[in-house]
């Protein structure tokens, strides 16, 4: 009898989820290196890209490759372990930024450790790198979601469906405060998807939803006008609503107060997401090519096109099919991811991997619907494509996680958990 | 977790969907923005306009009618003519900055209301002065300011309409639109100095139309005109449209050929780089299939005969190459001059005899007279309604006791048949012709030879007139009877057709086809197709065209025979009575406010009953004046006593006889008779063909004794 026949469809000693998994995570990584040259090359002005991009974003790439194939080896159930210790520190450390970063504004010594950008304390500044402890945070809450949900039934029940939130909230309430919209945005919907991979029934889902969709008019009360502003300008965009609310003074100055609707594009989310559109319009089905098209050779630029709205100037560059093309790599990994998620008895490391998934699809999701002006413009990168040390890092140990699941898958001894079919 | 899976894979299509909504829905609307937003403001490199030119003499080579001069024109920022919210708010700056220095006071406060009345004061008093610097009226410049503002204020309308993102000005709105044109150098050179380091204005080269040889084929070229601009139909206006102030071809060939030869402008951005973002591609050049040297020598010669014709106001000349169809030369005289068409302008169309500006080639509706008669011959004979051999014993009248439907000769033709009846050009015949065929019958067959329509060559022209059966009805308050037949087949009695028909119907009786021609060379041919006559018969009836010059006592003989001719032409006269033609009216009516009966005299009947207070069916009208005006002693044949009226002459014909290679149709306006009166023209136009090489060889031949007998005739019958 030979043990190895279970792997001889491998690839390099990996499963074909695992294969999946990584070909999708090369070709976003392809694409983004190749826009991060074509910016360089374009001589964009440094407000907009900072010099240098293609180099640290390849450096950023290499590194996050090497912590990811050290996640992989590891034991990730070690690393539930540590869940709960984790959490907690995360959340020391959000306290703290916020904390900090509010003083910071006043104390110019502390200012230096914790900046205050763009109306926003998200930032811990170390010597030569910042650390965006909302991104890390993403991890950790994923891993002691799962932890907590493991073996649990209660939540099979509506009551039971407390504690998760509960581990929700705390961590949402002081991201809300930093404020971080996009993050929280995130949170939420990779509970449902979590409690719903559990096993806990949709109907409480929907009711919660239901609640929460109630709680909406006083949230939207209790925001900034600039985030107020971003969750409008979705039907902003619109000639229609436009004229509409001009008609309706009343309702207008509820939903955006004290600015004039004509002068909608020259603020900050219509001149974003007007940009944005243009910018991807242009593109068509083949594309304007690589570094070419009028936000690549004009003057006219697209802000933060290497970071946020990547999206669109890859659009802009290869146009319909290079913009589809990314959506089918994330699709192409959540398949790899859900084919690991459903393989995988052990419940700890099944739930770890459908968060994983949850979280990639809906930060892709809400960020290219964002250059698409169909979601509210929020600081979301696009998983493994935008510019920057902390996002990579975030979603390659994250993936580091999932490989290592696969590659561990270990035996489960005793009766199945997520037998609950009524729900399917 | 297939639930989940099918849920993300839902959410990735809505997102392809928007994405293809997007980047191919939109596409258009979204490539406009981005080349419309000031981001990198443009101008237009203006392309050059292509040269109309013709073959030179003899075909060979080409020869320019119409090219371009530099020049130059005054141009004006599109904000001053219509000043937008982002402009003032610049200018306002510049002011306040300006008058703080004034006052030393650099946080001096000045609210936009004082500001105001300033700018609208120096946009004011900078028209006063460019009126002043041009020496142009002011109300001029305001009318071509406001013309500009319109058309520019639509694109606005037209861009924003269906766009997102409307608050930044579109790029026509930071261009400068020309105010006035046509600068020599020295002109330019002035004003420049004059307007000095003022942004507002410029001063920048641009062309103008030479037309190289005077008046030759001043009818045909057309003209070119400082456009408005187009209105555009979408937001895509860059390419396809024109620009204010940009040469436009608004008649004759520069309209017709205006897509060739406007070319594509180009676009070079507004920076240090000056970068061509699209290169300008020039017009094209276009060759007509006019000989130079031909159609010159028609415009002299038609002029010539004209002045030498003592009731003549006009003449036209068609000839068209049938082997290939081309057309050689198409003379309408008087001539313009067009380089000077604006400044003659009053004069010339103030000539209500001449009428200069009139192409009688085209828009000239006469009646035919004898020139159809070949062809209703041949007709007559390929329908079997008469034999060849059938004679018509002619009198001088068909009517011989009522002394009704004469012949042109009084004395009658005797029996003919139809050879000899075209030959003399026998009426009596065709009134036995026209009665058989009926009138239906002859209107019809008119139809198919292309009356009634315009020849569908390319070039705007005039229908004519066939009469019908409900036009009857309509303007004399009967149907047609036998005596229409008769008129009809003659070429009388309410039929009328243009020069250019007749030449066409002259190929048709050559060649056997009906084939309007082409004018440009290398454009394809439009379509034609036979005119269903029997071979046999076109051949008799060529041969009494034959007769008519090559017989000594054909009609044409003695204007159109010429022995330096190397081949055998052939031809018909035709001479059709035309009333004068009236150029003053007298009107009565009642006038609708008072009841009084009012009258007046107008010079413009059309224009009149247009506008008039009354509807037509109440006015009254009479003619007063028309021209040209019989002298007394022409209005009766001195030695038969017949009153004689006014008449166009034609003479049509082709040569040469075997092989038809050129046709020739000649055209004198009250030239009283088609041979005295067109035939030398027409003669003289064989001669200069056959000079050019299109027909016969260049060679002189020695002259046989026959034909010197024959020459000895003429002399005889001339000295007369």
């Amino acid at each position: 009898m030979n043990l190895q026949t279970n792997n001889n469809n491998t690839f390099l000693g990996l499963s074909p989820a695992s294969t999946a998994v990584l070909l999708g995570m090369i070709g976003l990584a392809g694409l983004s290196l190749l826009t991060m040259y074509a910016l360089d090359n374009a001589e964009m002005p440094t407000n907009i890209v900072p010099p240098n991009v293609f180099r640290s974003q390849a450096i950023f790439m290499a590194f996050s490759f090497g912590v990811m194939l050290v996640v992989r080896s590891m034991n990730y159930q070690r690393i539930g372990d540590m869940a709960y210790p984790l959490f907690i520190l995360t959340i020391m450390l959000l306290a703290m930024v916020l904390v900090f970063g509010k003083i910071g504004q006043h104390v110019g010594f502390i200012g230096q450790f914790f900046p205050y950008v763009n109306g926003s304390c998200r930032w811990i500044r170390l010597p030569h790198f910042q650390v965006q402890p909302s991104e890390f945070f993403k991890i950790v809450f994923i891993l002691g979601l799962a932890r907590y949900l493991r073996y649990r039934k209660n939540y099979r029940q509506f009551r039971g469906l407390i504690g998760p939130f509960a581990l929700t909230l705390l961590p949402t309430i002081l991201i809300l405060l930093e404020p971080d919209l996009g993050t929280v945005l995130l949170l939420l919907p990779i509970l449902f998807v979590m409690l719903y991979a559990a096993g806990a029934k949709i109907k409480h889902l929907i009711a919660i939803i239901l609640m929460m969709l109630a709680c909406v008019p006083i949230l939207f009360a209790m925001m900034h006008d600039y985030q107020r502003g971003r969750i409008v300008g979705v039907l902003l965009q619109s000639n229609e609503v436009r004229d509409w609310l001009d008609n309706n003074p009343k309702v207008k100055e509820y939903v955006y107060p004290g600015k004039d609707l004509k002068q909608w594009s020259n603020s900050v989310e219509g001149f974003h997401l007007s940009h944005s559109k243009t910018a991807i319009g242009t593109g068509g089905i083949f594309g304007n090519g690589l570094g070419k098209g009028p936000y690549m050779e004009s003057s006219r630029k697209l802000p933060e096109c290497h970071n946020d709205f990547v999206f669109a100037i890859i659009a802009h560059q290869f146009g319909l099919f290079g913009a589809a093309s990314i959506v089918m790599f994330y699709l192409i990994i959540a398949t790899g991811l859900a084919e690991i998620a459903t393989r995988t008895a052990e419940p700890l490391g099944r739930l770890v991997a459908v968060g994983i998934l949850a979280m990639l699809l809906i930060q892709a999701g809400v960020n290219i619907g964002m250059t698409l002006g169909l979601m509210p413009i929020t600081g979301l990168t696009l998983p493994f494509v935008s510019y920057g040390g902390s996002s990579l890092l975030t979603f390659f140990i994250l993936i580091g996680l999932a490989l290592g699941i696969d590659r561990l898958r270990p035996i489960q001894i005793g009766p199945k958990p997520f037998e609950f079919q009524d729900d399917y | 977790m297939k639930l989940l899976l099918l849920f993300f894979v839902l959410f990735g299509l809505l997102l392809v969907f928007r994405l293809v909504k997007i980047q191919v829905g939109q596409y258009e609307q979204y490539a406009q923005i981005a080349k419309a937003a000031p981001a990198t403001p443009m101008k237009p490199i203006p392309a050059t306009r292509g040269r109309i030119l013709s073959r030179g003499p003899g075909g060979d080579g080409t020869v320019e009618l119409v090219a371009n001069e530099p020049c130059f024109e005054l141009a004006v920022y599109y904000p001053v003519m219509d000043p937008d919210k982002w402009w003032i708010s610049d200018q306002f700056k510049t002011l306040r900055k300006k008058i703080r220095k004034a006052q030393n006071d650099p946080k001096l406060k000045i609210p936009d209301d004082e500001l105001n009345p300033v700018l609208t004061g120096q946009i004011n008093q900078f028209w006063e002065n460019l009126s002043v610097l041009t020496d142009t009226p002011l109300s001029e410049l305001q009318a071509t300011r406001e013309r500009t503002t319109q058309i520019i204020r639509s694109w606005i309308n037209n861009v924003h309409k269906d766009r997102e993102t409307a608050d930044y000005p579109i790029l026509e709105q930071r261009m400068y639109y020309p105010v006035v044109s046509d600068f020599d150098e020295d002109e330019a050179i002035t004003l420049r100095e004059q307007l000095g380091n003022s942004s507002w204005a410029i001063v920048r080269p641009s062309t103008r139309r030479l037309y190289r040889r005077g008046d030759t084929l001043c009818h045909l070229l057309g003209r070119t005109t400082r456009t408005p601009g187009t209105q555009p139909k979408t937001f895509k206006i860059i390419d396809k449209d024109y620009l204010p102030g940009e040469l436009e071809g608004i008649s004759g060939m520069e309209a017709v050929c205006d897509e060739t030869l406007k070319g594509h402008r180009g676009w070079v951005e507004v920076d240090e780089d000056r970068k061509i973002v699209t290169e300008p591609q020039d017009g094209k050049d276009v060759v007509l299939t006019i000989d130079v040297a031909l159609q010159e020598y028609i415009q002299h010669r038609l002029a010539k005969q004209v002045k030498s014709l003592p009731y003549a106001t006009g003449g036209a000349a068609v000839v068209i190459d049938v082997r290939n169809w081309e057309l050689l030369a198409m003379a309408s005289v008087p001539t313009f001059e067009p380089a000077d068409y604006i400044a003659q302008f009053k004069k010339n169309s103030q000539d209500q005899i001449q009428l200069p500006l009139f192409n009688r080639v085209l828009r000239g509706q006469y009646a035919p007279g004898s020139i159809v008669k070949p062809i209703i011959g041949a007709w007559a004979i390929s329908e079997g309604k008469v034999t060849p051999f059938q004679t018509y014993h002619c009198s001088g009248y068909l009517d011989e006791n009522l002394k009704r439907f004469k012949c042109w000769l009084p004395s009658g033709h005797g029996d003919v048949d139809l050879i000899h009846a075209i030959k003399g050009s026998c009426d009596i015949y065709f009134y036995h012709i026209g009665q058989l065929l009926t009138a239906e019958g002859v209107a019809e067959f008119y139809k198919k030879i292309g009356f009634g329509q315009s020849v569908p060559f390319g070039i705007d022209n005039e229908e004519g007139r066939v009469p019908t059966q409900e036009w009857f009805i309509a303007h004399h308050g009967r149907g047609m009877s036998i005596g229409d037949a008769r008129n009809l087949a003659i070429g009388q009695g309410d039929l009328e057709i243009t020069p250019l028909q007749a030449a066409v119907m002259m190929s048709a009786v050559a060649t056997g086809r009906y084939q309007p021609p082409r004018f440009i060379v290398g454009e394809p041919l439009p379509p034609g197709h036979s005119i269903g006559i029997s071979s046999y018969a076109l051949g008799l009836a060529r041969s009494g065209m034959d007769k008519v010059i090559n017989d000594t006592d054909g009609t044409g003989h003695k204007y159109g025979f010429a022995d330096e001719l190397t081949v055998q032409a052939a031809g018909k006269t035709g001479s059709a009575q035309a009333p004068a033609r009236s150029i003053e009216w007298e009107v009565s009516y009642q006038d609708p406010v008072t009841s009084q009966p009012v009258s007046q005299t107008v010079d413009d009947l059309n224009k009149f009953l247009r506008s008039a207070p009354v509807p037509r069916k109440d006015i009254e009208w009479k003619t007063t004046r028309s021209v040209p005006e019989m002298k007394e002693e022409d209005k009766r044949d001195p030695n038969t006593g017949r009153s004689l009226g006014l008449a166009h002459g034609w003479f049509a014909g082709y040569a040469p006889l075997q092989r038809p290679k050129i046709v020739v149709v000649v055209f004198i306006e009250y030239g009283m008779a088609g041979g005295s009166g067109a035939g030398p023209v027409f003669r003289d136009i064989l001669l200069k063909c056959q000079d050019l090489g299109y027909i016969g060889d260049r060679r002189k031949i020695t002259l046989n004794n026959w034909q010197i007998e024959r020459l000895h005739e003429i002399d005889e019958s001339t000295d007369e």
